[in-house]
Protein backbone atom coordinates (compact mmCIF):
# COMPACT_ATOMS: atom_id res chain seq x y z
CA UNK A 1 0.00 0.00 0.00
CA UNK A 2 1.27 2.83 -0.85
CA UNK A 3 0.66 6.60 1.28
CA UNK A 4 1.43 9.74 0.79
CA UNK A 5 1.98 10.56 3.96
CA UNK A 6 3.03 13.70 3.69
CA UNK A 7 -0.70 15.24 2.91
CA UNK A 8 -1.86 17.70 5.15
CA UNK A 9 -4.97 16.32 5.35
CA UNK A 10 -3.68 12.94 5.76
CA UNK A 11 -1.67 14.29 8.85
CA UNK A 12 -4.81 16.15 10.01
CA UNK A 13 -7.12 13.17 10.04
CA UNK A 14 -4.14 10.78 11.21
CA UNK A 15 -3.61 13.21 13.75
CA UNK A 16 -7.02 13.27 14.31
CA UNK A 17 -7.91 9.33 14.47
CA UNK A 18 -4.17 8.41 16.69
CA UNK A 19 -5.62 11.03 19.46
CA UNK A 20 -9.36 10.11 19.54
CA UNK A 21 -8.06 6.11 19.52
CA UNK A 22 -5.55 6.67 22.59
CA UNK A 23 -7.75 9.25 24.49
CA UNK A 24 -10.57 6.96 23.81
CA UNK A 25 -8.62 4.07 25.63
CA UNK A 26 -7.72 6.10 28.28
CA UNK A 27 -10.99 7.53 29.01
CA UNK A 28 -12.44 3.89 28.35
CA UNK A 29 -9.81 2.70 31.17
CA UNK A 30 -10.10 5.05 33.54
CA UNK A 31 -14.20 4.83 33.57
CA UNK A 32 -13.27 1.57 34.37
CA UNK A 33 -11.47 1.73 37.06
CA UNK A 34 -12.80 4.31 38.83
CA UNK A 35 -14.66 2.68 41.14
CA UNK A 36 -12.21 0.20 42.25
CA UNK A 37 -9.62 2.99 42.64
CA UNK A 38 -12.33 4.88 45.14
CA UNK A 39 -12.94 1.88 47.02
CA UNK A 40 -9.19 1.47 47.07
CA UNK A 41 -8.87 5.36 48.94
CA UNK A 42 -12.13 4.72 51.38
CA UNK A 43 -10.46 1.53 52.28
CA UNK A 44 -7.41 3.28 53.03
CA UNK A 45 -8.22 6.41 54.89
CA UNK A 46 -10.87 4.11 56.78
CA UNK A 47 -8.11 1.67 58.05
CA UNK A 48 -6.27 4.69 58.82
CA UNK A 49 -8.81 6.51 60.95
CA UNK A 50 -10.09 2.59 62.40
CA UNK A 51 -5.95 1.93 63.42
CA UNK A 52 -5.79 5.18 65.22
CA UNK A 53 -8.62 4.86 66.91
CA UNK A 54 -8.62 2.10 67.97
CA UNK A 55 -5.18 0.29 68.28
CA UNK A 56 -6.09 -1.08 71.61
CA UNK A 57 -8.55 -3.55 70.32
CA UNK A 58 -9.01 -4.75 73.83
CA UNK A 59 -10.04 -1.63 75.17
CA UNK A 60 -12.06 -0.81 72.22
CA UNK A 61 -14.01 -4.33 72.60
CA UNK A 62 -12.97 -5.50 69.18
CA UNK A 63 -11.91 -9.16 68.30
CA UNK A 64 -8.89 -8.76 67.09
CA UNK A 65 -6.24 -5.43 66.08
CA UNK A 66 -7.36 -2.96 63.19
CA UNK A 67 -3.92 -3.96 61.54
CA UNK A 68 -4.94 -8.05 61.13
CA UNK A 69 -8.62 -7.08 59.89
CA UNK A 70 -9.40 -7.76 56.54
CA UNK A 71 -10.98 -4.95 53.98
CA UNK A 72 -14.42 -5.68 54.61
CA UNK A 73 -13.52 -6.00 58.71
CA UNK A 74 -12.25 -2.26 58.34
CA UNK A 75 -15.29 -0.93 56.83
CA UNK A 76 -17.66 -2.37 59.18
CA UNK A 77 -15.85 -1.25 62.00
CA UNK A 78 -15.94 2.38 60.38
CA UNK A 79 -19.60 1.98 60.02
CA UNK A 80 -20.45 0.22 63.43
CA UNK A 81 -18.02 2.40 65.62
CA UNK A 82 -16.81 5.77 63.96
CA UNK A 83 -18.95 8.86 63.84
CA UNK A 84 -18.48 11.69 61.73
CA UNK A 85 -19.35 15.08 62.83
CA UNK A 86 -17.95 18.91 62.53
CA UNK A 87 -16.84 21.76 64.98
CA UNK A 88 -16.98 25.08 64.20
CA UNK A 89 -14.68 27.53 65.47
CA UNK A 90 -16.29 30.34 66.96
CA UNK A 91 -13.74 32.75 66.27
CA UNK A 92 -13.18 32.15 62.38
CA UNK A 93 -16.38 30.06 61.45
CA UNK A 94 -13.71 27.15 60.17
CA UNK A 95 -15.24 23.91 60.12
CA UNK A 96 -13.24 20.99 61.53
CA UNK A 97 -14.30 17.81 60.42
CA UNK A 98 -14.39 15.15 63.90
CA UNK A 99 -14.07 11.94 63.97
CA UNK A 100 -15.22 9.90 67.56
CA UNK A 101 -14.61 6.22 67.65
CA UNK A 102 -16.91 4.00 70.35
CA UNK A 103 -16.87 0.93 72.52
CA UNK A 104 -20.31 -0.08 71.26
CA UNK A 105 -21.87 0.35 67.74
CA UNK A 106 -23.82 3.45 66.77
CA UNK A 107 -27.22 2.93 65.81
CA UNK A 108 -28.64 3.79 62.27
CA UNK A 109 -31.19 3.23 60.20
CA UNK A 110 -30.33 2.38 56.58
CA UNK A 111 -27.55 4.64 55.85
CA UNK A 112 -28.37 7.53 58.54
CA UNK A 113 -27.09 7.11 61.72
CA UNK A 114 -30.46 7.56 64.53
CA UNK A 115 -28.32 7.45 67.89
CA UNK A 116 -24.71 7.43 68.82
CA UNK A 117 -23.34 5.84 72.27
CA UNK A 118 -23.04 7.24 75.52
CA UNK A 119 -19.82 9.68 76.09
CA UNK A 120 -18.10 7.18 78.57
CA UNK A 121 -17.97 5.29 75.58
CA UNK A 122 -15.64 6.62 73.56
CA UNK A 123 -12.68 5.55 73.26
CA UNK A 124 -11.03 8.36 71.26
CA UNK A 125 -11.37 11.68 68.96
CA UNK A 126 -9.50 11.99 65.28
CA UNK A 127 -8.95 14.78 63.23
CA UNK A 128 -7.37 16.22 59.89
CA UNK A 129 -4.10 17.40 60.12
CA UNK A 130 -2.63 18.77 56.93
CA UNK A 131 0.36 20.99 55.80
CA UNK A 132 2.99 21.86 53.32
CA UNK A 133 5.83 19.21 53.74
CA UNK A 134 9.80 19.99 52.24
CA UNK A 135 8.31 18.64 48.99
CA UNK A 136 4.81 18.21 48.72
CA UNK A 137 1.71 18.91 51.01
CA UNK A 138 1.23 16.27 53.66
CA UNK A 139 -2.28 14.62 54.96
CA UNK A 140 -3.17 12.73 57.88
CA UNK A 141 -4.54 12.19 61.30
CA UNK A 142 -3.89 12.71 64.69
CA UNK A 143 -6.18 10.67 67.18
CA UNK A 144 -6.19 11.91 71.02
CA UNK A 145 -7.74 9.67 74.05
CA UNK A 146 -11.13 10.92 75.14
CA UNK A 147 -10.06 13.46 77.37
CA UNK A 148 -8.57 14.77 75.21
CA UNK A 149 -5.17 15.15 76.49
CA UNK A 150 -2.81 12.73 75.12
CA UNK A 151 -1.84 11.05 71.91
CA UNK A 152 -3.37 7.82 70.49
CA UNK A 153 -1.56 7.62 67.45
CA UNK A 154 -0.90 9.57 64.08
CA UNK A 155 -1.32 8.53 60.34
CA UNK A 156 -0.01 10.24 56.88
CA UNK A 157 -2.46 9.68 54.06
CA UNK A 158 -0.17 11.45 51.55
CA UNK A 159 2.40 12.75 51.61
CA UNK A 160 5.66 13.07 49.08
CA UNK A 161 8.41 13.45 50.94
CA UNK A 162 12.30 12.27 50.44
CA UNK A 163 12.12 8.55 50.22
CA UNK A 164 14.42 6.87 52.94
CA UNK A 165 14.46 10.43 55.08
CA UNK A 166 11.43 12.20 55.17
CA UNK A 167 9.13 10.02 53.73
CA UNK A 168 9.92 8.03 57.16
CA UNK A 169 7.28 10.45 58.88
CA UNK A 170 4.70 7.34 57.70
CA UNK A 171 7.10 4.37 59.28
CA UNK A 172 6.43 2.70 62.89
CA UNK A 173 9.72 4.29 64.60
CA UNK A 174 8.22 7.79 63.74
CA UNK A 175 4.48 6.83 64.55
CA UNK A 176 5.01 4.61 67.50
CA UNK A 177 6.20 7.69 69.35
CA UNK A 178 2.43 8.80 69.18
CA UNK A 179 1.15 5.87 70.42
CA UNK A 180 -0.71 5.82 73.77
CA UNK A 181 2.09 3.73 75.40
CA UNK A 182 4.28 7.00 75.21
CA UNK A 183 1.93 9.51 77.05
CA UNK A 184 2.47 12.01 74.38
CA UNK A 185 0.54 15.09 76.06
CA UNK A 186 -0.98 17.21 72.87
CA UNK A 187 -3.40 18.86 75.35
CA UNK A 188 -2.92 23.22 75.48
CA UNK A 189 0.08 23.58 76.94
CA UNK A 190 -0.03 25.53 80.24
CA UNK A 191 3.95 27.11 79.37
CA UNK A 192 5.39 27.18 76.15
CA UNK A 193 4.04 27.76 72.96
CA UNK A 194 3.48 24.37 71.45
CA UNK A 195 1.53 21.43 71.81
CA UNK A 196 3.86 19.51 70.76
CA UNK A 197 8.02 19.42 69.96
CA UNK A 198 9.28 17.73 66.97
CA UNK A 199 12.81 18.23 67.47
CA UNK A 200 17.00 16.94 67.75
CA UNK A 201 16.80 16.42 70.99
CA UNK A 202 17.49 13.73 73.34
CA UNK A 203 14.25 12.99 74.94
CA UNK A 204 16.46 12.11 78.90
CA UNK A 205 18.21 15.51 77.87
CA UNK A 206 14.95 17.52 78.54
CA UNK A 207 14.88 19.04 81.80
CA UNK A 208 11.33 18.59 84.06
CA UNK A 209 10.94 22.27 83.74
CA UNK A 210 10.79 22.37 80.01
CA UNK A 211 7.75 22.83 78.14
CA UNK A 212 9.30 20.36 75.64
CA UNK A 213 8.78 18.13 78.86
CA UNK A 214 6.29 15.29 77.99
CA UNK A 215 5.32 16.66 74.55
CA UNK A 216 8.74 15.74 72.56
CA UNK A 217 8.76 13.52 69.88
CA UNK A 218 12.35 12.47 68.32
CA UNK A 219 12.88 14.26 64.77
CA UNK A 220 13.68 12.01 61.88
CA UNK A 221 17.64 12.25 60.98
CA UNK A 222 18.58 13.81 57.72
CA UNK A 223 15.24 15.33 57.33
CA UNK A 224 14.60 18.65 59.95
CA UNK A 225 12.76 20.43 56.90
CA UNK A 226 9.84 17.46 56.81
CA UNK A 227 10.14 17.13 60.81
CA UNK A 228 9.98 21.13 61.34
CA UNK A 229 6.95 20.90 58.75
CA UNK A 230 5.10 18.38 60.55
CA UNK A 231 5.71 20.44 63.84
CA UNK A 232 4.27 23.40 62.49
CA UNK A 233 0.81 22.25 60.64
CA UNK A 234 0.45 19.94 63.36
CA UNK A 235 0.73 22.39 66.10
CA UNK A 236 -0.93 24.44 64.04
CA UNK A 237 -4.31 22.36 63.66
CA UNK A 238 -4.30 20.95 67.36
CA UNK A 239 -4.60 25.05 68.12
CA UNK A 240 -7.51 24.87 66.21
CA UNK A 241 -9.14 22.30 67.22
CA UNK A 242 -8.50 22.94 70.46
CA UNK A 243 -10.45 26.02 70.13
CA UNK A 244 -13.38 24.48 68.54
CA UNK A 245 -13.49 21.44 71.22
CA UNK A 246 -13.60 24.05 73.91
CA UNK A 247 -16.43 26.12 72.06
CA UNK A 248 -18.64 22.62 71.86
CA UNK A 249 -17.65 21.57 75.07
CA UNK A 250 -15.71 18.54 74.42
CA UNK A 251 -12.56 19.90 76.28
CA UNK A 252 -13.25 19.96 80.22
CA UNK A 253 -10.54 20.44 81.45
CA UNK A 254 -6.82 22.54 80.91
CA UNK A 255 -6.34 26.01 81.29
CA UNK A 256 -8.62 28.62 79.49
CA UNK A 257 -7.71 31.35 77.50
CA UNK A 258 -9.31 34.62 76.03
CA UNK A 259 -8.78 33.03 73.06
CA UNK A 260 -10.92 30.22 73.69
CA UNK A 261 -13.34 31.26 75.45
CA UNK A 262 -16.63 28.74 74.99
CA UNK A 263 -19.09 29.47 73.08
CA UNK A 264 -22.52 27.80 72.18
CA UNK A 265 -21.55 24.44 70.93
CA UNK A 266 -22.90 23.74 66.73
CA UNK A 267 -21.80 20.41 66.92
CA UNK A 268 -25.32 18.88 65.53
CA UNK A 269 -27.51 17.21 68.41
CA UNK A 270 -28.46 14.64 66.19
CA UNK A 271 -26.29 12.51 64.23
CA UNK A 272 -26.57 13.80 60.41
CA UNK A 273 -23.40 12.62 58.42
CA UNK A 274 -20.85 9.61 58.85
CA UNK A 275 -18.38 8.66 55.48
CA UNK B 1 19.51 -20.33 9.57
CA UNK B 2 17.17 -18.08 11.49
CA UNK B 3 14.69 -15.54 9.46
CA UNK B 4 16.55 -11.87 9.32
CA UNK B 5 14.12 -9.73 12.03
CA UNK B 6 14.78 -12.82 14.58
CA UNK B 7 18.51 -11.92 14.02
CA UNK B 8 17.93 -7.86 14.72
CA UNK B 9 16.00 -8.86 17.00
CA UNK B 10 18.72 -10.65 19.22
CA UNK B 11 21.52 -8.39 17.71
CA UNK B 12 19.24 -5.26 18.96
CA UNK B 13 18.39 -7.12 22.23
CA UNK B 14 22.05 -7.58 22.99
CA UNK B 15 23.50 -4.35 22.15
CA UNK B 16 20.62 -2.09 24.44
CA UNK B 17 21.95 -4.93 27.43
CA UNK B 18 25.55 -3.66 26.88
CA UNK B 19 27.00 -2.29 24.02
CA UNK B 20 24.78 0.84 23.75
CA UNK B 21 23.11 0.32 27.18
CA UNK B 22 21.72 3.34 27.89
CA UNK B 23 22.98 4.73 31.14
CA UNK B 24 26.47 4.18 30.90
CA UNK B 25 27.32 4.33 27.27
CA UNK B 26 23.73 6.85 26.28
CA UNK B 27 24.27 8.29 29.59
CA UNK B 28 20.31 8.82 29.36
CA UNK B 29 17.61 8.41 32.20
CA UNK B 30 19.57 10.05 34.99
CA UNK B 31 17.10 12.05 36.47
CA UNK B 32 14.80 8.53 37.40
CA UNK B 33 18.50 6.94 37.99
CA UNK B 34 19.06 9.99 40.96
CA UNK B 35 15.46 9.85 42.02
CA UNK B 36 14.46 6.41 42.92
CA UNK B 37 17.60 4.36 43.25
CA UNK B 38 18.09 5.27 47.52
CA UNK B 39 15.51 2.05 47.93
CA UNK B 40 15.86 -1.72 45.78
CA UNK B 41 12.21 -1.64 46.03
CA UNK B 42 11.04 1.37 44.16
CA UNK B 43 13.59 0.76 41.93
CA UNK B 44 12.28 -2.73 40.61
CA UNK B 45 9.22 -0.91 40.64
CA UNK B 46 10.42 1.96 38.64
CA UNK B 47 12.30 -0.26 36.25
CA UNK B 48 9.25 -2.46 35.45
CA UNK B 49 7.30 0.24 34.31
CA UNK B 50 10.00 1.57 32.09
CA UNK B 51 10.18 -2.17 30.48
CA UNK B 52 6.73 -1.95 30.22
CA UNK B 53 6.60 1.26 28.36
CA UNK B 54 9.88 1.09 26.15
CA UNK B 55 8.43 -2.15 24.86
CA UNK B 56 5.25 -1.63 24.03
CA UNK B 57 5.60 1.89 23.26
CA UNK B 58 8.44 0.13 20.38
CA UNK B 59 6.10 -1.72 19.42
CA UNK B 60 3.21 0.01 18.87
CA UNK B 61 5.18 2.74 17.06
CA UNK B 62 7.15 0.43 15.13
CA UNK B 63 3.47 -1.13 13.73
CA UNK B 64 2.41 2.28 12.84
CA UNK B 65 5.42 3.60 11.51
CA UNK B 66 4.47 3.38 8.05
CA UNK B 67 1.39 5.50 8.37
CA UNK B 68 2.55 8.38 10.68
CA UNK B 69 3.20 10.98 8.99
CA UNK B 70 6.96 12.54 9.94
CA UNK B 71 6.07 15.77 10.62
CA UNK B 72 3.87 14.24 13.46
CA UNK B 73 5.85 11.47 14.58
CA UNK B 74 7.27 13.04 18.03
CA UNK B 75 3.47 13.82 19.18
CA UNK B 76 2.45 10.22 17.95
CA UNK B 77 5.02 8.90 19.80
CA UNK B 78 4.79 11.12 23.17
CA UNK B 79 0.85 9.99 23.11
CA UNK B 80 1.81 6.12 23.14
CA UNK B 81 3.88 6.36 25.72
CA UNK B 82 1.74 8.38 27.66
CA UNK B 83 -0.63 6.24 27.30
CA UNK B 84 1.50 3.07 28.33
CA UNK B 85 2.17 5.04 31.28
CA UNK B 86 -1.00 6.15 32.47
CA UNK B 87 -2.12 2.03 32.13
CA UNK B 88 0.45 1.11 34.58
CA UNK B 89 -0.16 4.30 36.75
CA UNK B 90 -4.01 2.86 36.79
CA UNK B 91 -3.51 -0.18 37.02
CA UNK B 92 -1.16 -0.08 40.01
CA UNK B 93 -3.77 2.30 41.94
CA UNK B 94 -6.43 -0.52 41.53
CA UNK B 95 -4.24 -3.78 42.27
CA UNK B 96 -1.45 -2.27 44.39
CA UNK B 97 -2.46 0.88 45.80
CA UNK B 98 0.39 0.97 48.69
CA UNK B 99 2.93 0.77 46.51
CA UNK B 100 1.62 3.08 44.00
CA UNK B 101 1.28 5.51 46.96
CA UNK B 102 5.18 5.41 47.86
CA UNK B 103 6.66 5.79 44.12
CA UNK B 104 3.40 7.59 42.42
CA UNK B 105 5.23 10.99 41.99
CA UNK B 106 8.24 8.31 39.96
CA UNK B 107 6.03 7.00 37.67
CA UNK B 108 4.68 9.77 36.10
CA UNK B 109 8.08 10.24 35.34
CA UNK B 110 8.38 7.38 33.21
CA UNK B 111 6.59 9.52 30.26
CA UNK B 112 9.38 12.07 30.14
CA UNK B 113 12.50 9.50 30.38
CA UNK B 114 14.51 10.10 27.43
CA UNK B 115 15.09 6.00 27.13
CA UNK B 116 11.91 5.85 25.81
CA UNK B 117 11.10 8.33 23.21
CA UNK B 118 14.92 8.06 22.34
CA UNK B 119 14.55 4.16 21.31
CA UNK B 120 11.12 5.22 19.53
CA UNK B 121 13.49 7.74 17.74
CA UNK B 122 16.23 5.92 17.19
CA UNK B 123 15.00 2.66 16.14
CA UNK B 124 11.26 2.00 16.29
CA UNK B 125 10.72 4.13 13.88
CA UNK B 126 12.39 2.86 11.02
CA UNK B 127 13.22 -1.05 11.87
CA UNK B 128 10.74 -4.15 12.07
CA UNK B 129 8.23 -4.66 14.46
CA UNK B 130 9.94 -7.95 16.17
CA UNK B 131 13.25 -6.07 16.30
CA UNK B 132 12.14 -3.22 17.71
CA UNK B 133 10.24 -4.84 20.81
CA UNK B 134 13.61 -6.35 21.11
CA UNK B 135 15.03 -3.43 21.57
CA UNK B 136 12.27 -1.64 23.43
CA UNK B 137 12.83 -4.43 25.88
CA UNK B 138 16.97 -4.30 25.78
CA UNK B 139 16.61 -0.84 26.80
CA UNK B 140 14.44 -1.38 29.54
CA UNK B 141 15.87 -4.10 30.89
CA UNK B 142 19.52 -2.94 30.10
CA UNK B 143 18.24 0.17 31.94
CA UNK B 144 17.19 -2.03 34.80
CA UNK B 145 20.30 -3.62 35.84
CA UNK B 146 22.23 -1.04 36.48
CA UNK B 147 19.81 0.83 38.22
CA UNK B 148 19.37 -2.10 40.38
CA UNK B 149 23.03 -2.51 40.90
CA UNK B 150 23.09 0.65 42.31
CA UNK B 151 20.17 1.25 44.19
CA UNK B 152 21.89 -2.09 45.78
CA UNK B 153 25.38 0.08 46.96
CA UNK B 154 23.26 2.99 48.06
CA UNK B 155 20.31 0.93 50.07
CA UNK B 156 23.18 -1.02 51.75
CA UNK B 157 25.63 1.59 52.52
CA UNK B 158 22.64 3.89 53.13
CA UNK B 159 20.09 2.12 55.39
CA UNK B 160 22.16 -0.98 55.64
CA UNK B 161 19.20 -3.17 54.24
CA UNK B 162 18.71 -4.86 51.18
CA UNK B 163 14.72 -4.58 49.83
CA UNK B 164 14.24 -3.21 53.31
CA UNK B 165 15.34 -6.06 54.96
CA UNK B 166 18.98 -5.70 57.46
CA UNK B 167 21.67 -6.87 55.68
CA UNK B 168 24.91 -8.00 57.64
CA UNK B 169 27.64 -5.62 57.74
CA UNK B 170 31.67 -5.70 58.19
CA UNK B 171 31.70 -2.08 58.93
CA UNK B 172 31.12 -0.35 61.48
CA UNK B 173 26.95 0.32 62.01
CA UNK B 174 26.96 3.64 60.99
CA UNK B 175 24.62 4.62 58.14
CA UNK B 176 25.83 6.70 55.54
CA UNK B 177 23.15 9.37 55.09
CA UNK B 178 24.56 10.68 52.29
CA UNK B 179 23.71 7.48 49.78
CA UNK B 180 20.65 8.12 49.94
CA UNK B 181 20.45 11.31 49.30
CA UNK B 182 20.98 13.14 45.80
CA UNK B 183 24.86 13.59 45.83
CA UNK B 184 24.81 9.74 46.87
CA UNK B 185 23.58 8.45 43.65
CA UNK B 186 26.06 11.13 41.80
CA UNK B 187 28.86 9.19 43.13
CA UNK B 188 27.25 5.46 42.74
CA UNK B 189 26.28 6.61 39.17
CA UNK B 190 29.72 8.00 38.26
CA UNK B 191 31.80 4.50 39.74
CA UNK B 192 29.03 2.65 37.91
CA UNK B 193 30.20 4.08 34.58
CA UNK B 194 34.09 3.83 35.20
CA UNK B 195 33.53 0.33 35.99
CA UNK B 196 31.35 -0.92 33.34
CA UNK B 197 33.41 1.47 30.69
CA UNK B 198 36.69 0.26 32.28
CA UNK B 199 35.49 -3.13 32.05
CA UNK B 200 34.94 -2.91 28.46
CA UNK B 201 38.01 -1.11 27.33
CA UNK B 202 39.82 -4.39 28.83
CA UNK B 203 37.71 -6.73 26.95
CA UNK B 204 38.10 -4.79 23.78
CA UNK B 205 41.89 -4.23 24.44
CA UNK B 206 42.06 -8.26 25.00
CA UNK B 207 40.41 -8.80 21.98
CA UNK B 208 42.43 -6.62 19.62
CA UNK B 209 44.96 -8.00 21.19
CA UNK B 210 43.83 -11.75 20.30
CA UNK B 211 43.45 -11.03 16.63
Amino acid sequence: MNIDTAKPAYVIVYTAVISAIFTATIMTLNVVATPAIEQNELVFKNRALVEILFEDAGASNLPEPPGQMSEQEILAVFDNRVYRSTLTVPETGQVIDLWTGYRSDVTRRGDEVTAIPPVEDVVGYAIRINGVGFWEPIEGYVALGPELTYSRGVVFTRQGETPGLGAKITEEEFRNQWAPQRELRLDPPESGDKHVYISKRNREDIPPQSPEKNRHVDAITGATQTSIAVMKFVNDDLATFYRAARAAELLSQGPPSPQQAATPTDQPETPAENQ
Amino acid sequence: MPPQDALTSSVAFKAQLWDDNPIFRQVLGICSTLAVTNYMFNTMLMCIGLIWATTMSSLTVSLLREFTPKRVRIMVQVLIISVYVIVVSVAMQVWYPDIYRSISAYVGLIITNCIVLGRLEAFANKNPVVASTADGFGAGVGYSFILMAIATVREYLGFRTLFGYAAPTPFADQEWVIMIMPPGAFFVLALAVWVARGYDLKRQAAKESAS
